[in-house]
């Protein structure tokens, strides 16, 4: 089965007053067809913007894609000339983000966007777009959706917001959706319902979903696979029952044990040390200088390689050699 | 880079500053008048108030660069020497502003209330006038002296300062460091002097430098006038008004401190500019 | 001497809302109505609810940040919110805060040295060379060494700066500490080595926190007792494991069922609740939970629930365990 999303070595640096950051280094992974894949990592891991790679929404004067491949349904993205690239967002790939009021226009209605967004990718009148905005809007459980289409963006609230988002989002059905922290800011009884919209909507509509994060409950409770991140490289992808059984790669492991809902009380793991800059980042394998197993010399000589330990799961870890644990 | 965050702010902002063709342009033009200013001295041939009454009007030449005036002395020295009484002037004055403007909008900004709204009115008040013409009003109500001149302008620029500060002060009172020595029993003085006004330097830095030039042009105006700098004193604009009526034979007399006056303003002006646009914090990103 | 510390009665406070020029008639939002809850010495109180259940307020309330409309604040058998002066100002140094931004809660312009001695400063607790000491050991108690004391905020990572809120939190040796949302901002293994730090630190000094947050599963790793607030009010206390198990109110059972469990094993509906949070403005009569409350029974509309107690130390405020 080929992949939806193929994202190969991946690199991304921005030009800072302060040096080149490289924040993405050879990153890779996979969404398939039907999936809700999870990116998981703690700030400056460079998940945001993995996933604003792959729209190409990247700024790029301070930021430059320095190599790689985005392959979406075979093609090329990093190839692919600005216009067609601007057809296949909102048609064929969407993406929500962490704050809904920064993505809404605030001196128009919800409908008026809504439906510019329909009529931008396909011929439609003003009465069938809205119509195909009222059916959108219904199935992300927006009560009163016609008093929700002559409201301005103000008047909603963050999670009714965010229900719009997504709304406009998949108004197209596109085959996958970027979702970039949608939940962050909410409080955890609005998050919960949008959640169960998402997975409710990738079920029924067979959207694939590269849900970015740094919650690992909301890992657990809606993605089928995971990809971890740290300080720009991708360490470790697995199915969500193993990355939680068996971690393999040592951040990891140490991430899912400084989680408080995991232990029951006394102390809590913590990696020690902190996350190192982009600018100046540690040769080799990044995590080395945090590390409990780093093996002196191999561990800092060469980024390490993603090997496959079991079906589906990879490590990027020199602890690991192709076929199984060490 | 420097630890303390002034100085390395400043490093910052002088590495960007040096990309941008405007702010190098302008700021060269500073550099250029504060040299002559502190060096007019070292520089200046000839004395600029001795008089030379056998070398009246000259014009430009190898002797005299700028050529004399209807006394004989050396108008290149004297608008060298201009330059640094223009410019300690432009200094002062918004030293004065600053400092008062910003002891205001501080005030104002973390009282807020009936406080704030007497002040910010009071602030409005002032700020609907054209600033030249408040000024002219006070220097001549205060009576023509220099201190007078740079007094009156100060005043003029003061709400400039205050509301700016006002605004700053009203995002930092609101920050959890200051909830925290409030916490900790600090009263309202301590927190405007400790917390809220070095916050606010920043701002008022960059407003300082962008009002210079006016604070110079709104002098050498007092100046022109009569309001301002007396004779002797070689102000550029004393000098133009002193060179008005040589104007159509003498043409260098009142045209030389003109033309300096036009530069420096200029230069401040455009080095202000090149500096706010830096300094908005959307493209500091 | 007992070994209650902090005692809060009935505190209210009301904002005004609108009533302008054009606004028409004014309205309230009350923020925080009829709070009550005590905090014994050396153990941690987790206050938790979500965005306009005005736990922030009750943490300013207690701290004298904000002034309370009614009620009253017993810190160390004193009603905090009568004093002034002198008074004030001792009580002030037995209770301190730590914040949620590592960004904006330590003044950039200052030293690390000047940030934590500035309580000690204020309070007039030490002076001159004095208070240089006590910031080096107030450092050195949250793990950080004396070379930081002429750094500035700016050279620390978040984590860092949060440890340095908590050094200047315990200069004055306080008997009790808000902790408003502390690691909220923070990355989950940062926030492990803040949350090992606050129980270390408590279990060597005997403090007593009172620890705001959303983030329940935080909150029930470090608290010892929980109240949970909803739009304004508490609507269940508990001891913390009792309130996981068996939670009696109808919104603490929808916020734990909220919950994103770390495992994928323990897959449920999250979605336990409709409609958003709604703001304390217009409270509805009676229960202000009822028009959200899947378990709603009539009289719920229009009388308030009684505050019911249903084990030591586990009390509710809700019509369901009312046995009349």
């Amino acid at each position: 089965m080929t992949a939806l999303l193929d994202i190969r070595d991946l690199s991304v640096s921005f030009d800072t007053y302060q040096g080149r950051a490289r924040v993405l280094d050879r990153a890779s992974l996979t969404v398939n067809q039907g999936e809700i894949m999870g990116l998981v990592g703690e700030s400056g891991c460079g998940k945001s913007v993995l996933s604003r790679s792959v729209l190409r929404i990247i700024p790029t004067p301070p930021g430059s894609i320095d190599g790689g491949q985005i392959l979406f349904e075979g093609r090329d993205l990093l190839r692919l000339p600005q216009g067609e690239m601007r057809r296949l967002r909102g048609e064929r790939i969407s993406m929500i983000f962490q704050e809904p009021m920064n993505s809404l226009n605030p001196v128009f209605t919800v409908g008026n966007q809504m439906r510019e967004v329909v009529r931008a990718h396909r011929r439609a009148g003003r009465a069938e777009a809205t119509d195909a905005c009222l059916e959108m809007l219904d199935a992300v459980r927006l009560p009163e959706p016609r008093s929700v289409l002559r409201a301005f963006p103000h008047e909603l609230s963050g999670g009714m917001r965010q229900r719009v988002m997504i709304a406009m989002a998949l108004i197209c059905n596109p085959a996958l959706l970027l979702a970039d922290e949608p939940t962050t800011a909410l409080d955890v009884t609005v998050q919960g319902q949008i959640l169960a919209i998402l997975a409710e909507l990738a079920g029924r509509q067979g959207l694939s979903i590269l849900f970015v994060t740094h919650d690992m409950g909301v890992v657990a409770q809606l993605c089928h696979r995971v990809a971890v991140m740290y300080a720009g490289q991708v360490v470790e992808i697995a199915d969500v029952g193993s990355i939680f059984a068996r971690p393999a790669h040592p951040y990891t492991q140490g991430l899912i044990a400084s989680i408080p809902g995991r232990v029951s009380s006394g102390e809590l793991y913590a990696i020690p040390g902190s996350v190192p800059s982009p600018i100046d980042p540690p040769p080799g394998c990044r995590f080395r200088p945090r590390c409990p197993h780093a093996k002196s010399g191999g561990c800092s000589d060469v980024a390490p390689e993603m090997v496959r330990v079991a079906p589906d799961h990879s490590v990027a870890c020199h602890l690991f050699t192709s076929g199984g644990l060490p | 880079m420097a630890a303390h965050p002034f100085l390395r702010e400043l490093q910052l902002t002088l590495k960007i500053l040096s990309r941008n063709p405007s702010a190098v342009m302008g700021g060269v033009v500073i550099a250029a008048m504060v040299l002559l200013a502190v060096g007019a001295p070292l520089l200046a041939p000839h004395d600029p108030v001795k008089l030379s009454l056998g070398e009246r009007l000259m014009a430009p030449g190898a002797a005299h660069y700028f050529g004399t005036d209807e006394l004989g002395r050396d108008i290149f020295s004297r608008v060298l020497f201009g330059a640094r009484i223009s410019l300690s002037i432009g200094l002062l004055v918004i030293t004065v502003a600053g400092v008062t403007g910003a002891l205001i909008g501080a005030t104002s900004g973390y009282f807020g209330g009936k406080i704030d709204n007497v002040i910010m009115r009071l602030m409005d008040v002032i700020l609907s006038f054209p600033s030249l013409i408040l000024a002219l009003a006070l220097a001549a109500a205060m009576g023509p002296s220099l201190v007078n001149a740079i007094l009156a302008t100060a005043f003029v620029m003061i709400p400039k300062f205050a509301r700016l500060v006002r605004g700053e002060a009203l995002v930092v009172r609101e920050l959890p460091f200051v909830a925290a020595s409030r916490v900790a029993g600090a009263g309202h003085g301590f927190i405007i002097r400790r917390h809220i006004l070095p916050n606010c330097l920043n701002s008022a830095i960059v407003l300082a430098t962008l009002t210079l030039g006016d604070a110079i042009l709104i002098a050498a105006s007092l100046s022109f006038i009569g309001l301002g700098a007396q004779p002797p004193t070689p102000e550029w604009g004393a000098m133009i008004a002193s060179g008005r009526k040589f104007l159509m034979d003498q043409w260098w007399y009142a045209t030389f401190p003109g033309l300096f006056i036009l530069f420096t303003v200029i230069g401040f002006n455009i080095f202000g500019d090149a500096l706010r646009d830096v300094l908005d914090p959307r493209i500091r990103r | 001497m007992s070994d209650e510390l902090l005692r809060v009665q009935d505190l209210c406070k009301a904002f005004p809302m609108g009533g302008g020029f054009l606004e028409g008639r004014k309205r309230w939002l009350k923020a925080v109505d009829r709070v009550s809850l005590h905090l014994d010495r050396g153990e941690t109180l987790g206050l938790v609810g979500e965005s306009g259940s005005g736990k922030s307020t009750v943490g300013n309330l207690i701290l004298r940040l904000l002034d309370a409309d009614s009620g009253s604040v017993h810190f160390e058998g004193v009603d905090v919110t009568r004093l002034t002066g002198a008074e004030l100002t001792r009580a002030r140094a037995r209770m301190q805060v730590v914040f949620q931004d590592p960004q904006s809660s330590l003044d950039p312009r200052m030293t690390v040295g000047t940030i934590v001695s500035l309580p000690l400063k204020i309070l007039g607790l030490a002076r001159g060379g004095e208070l240089r000491e006590r910031a080096a050991a107030s450092l050195a108690e949250v793990g950080m060494g004396p070379e930081c004391l002429d750094r500035y905020p700016h050279e620390f990572s978040g984590g860092q700066r949060q440890r340095i809120g908590l050094a200047r939190a315990l200069a004055a040796d306080p008997a009790f500490v808000v902790m408003d949302e502390p690691t909220s901002a923070l990355d989950v293994s940062v926030q492990a080595q803040i949350l090992n730090l606050m129980g270390d630190l408590q279990a060597r000094r005997g403090h007593a926190y009172l620890f705001i947050s959303h983030d329940l599963t935080v909150v029930r790793h470090v608290s010892r007792r929980i109240a949970v607030m909803y739009l304004g009010a508490i609507v269940e206390t508990a001891p913390t494991e009792k309130l996981f198990e068996t939670p009696a109110h109808p919104y603490t059972r929808a916020l734990l069922a909220s919950v994103p469990v770390p495992d994928p094993a323990q897959r449920r509906n999250l979605a336990r609740l409709t409609g958003d949070v709604p703001s304390p403005v217009d409270l509805p009569p009676g229960c202000r939970f009822h028009p959200r409350c899947p378990e709603a029974m009539p009289h719920c509309a229009s009388m308030e629930p009684p505050r019911v107690v249903l084990a030591p130390g586990h009390e509710v405020v809700c019509h369901l365990h009312n046995r009349k």
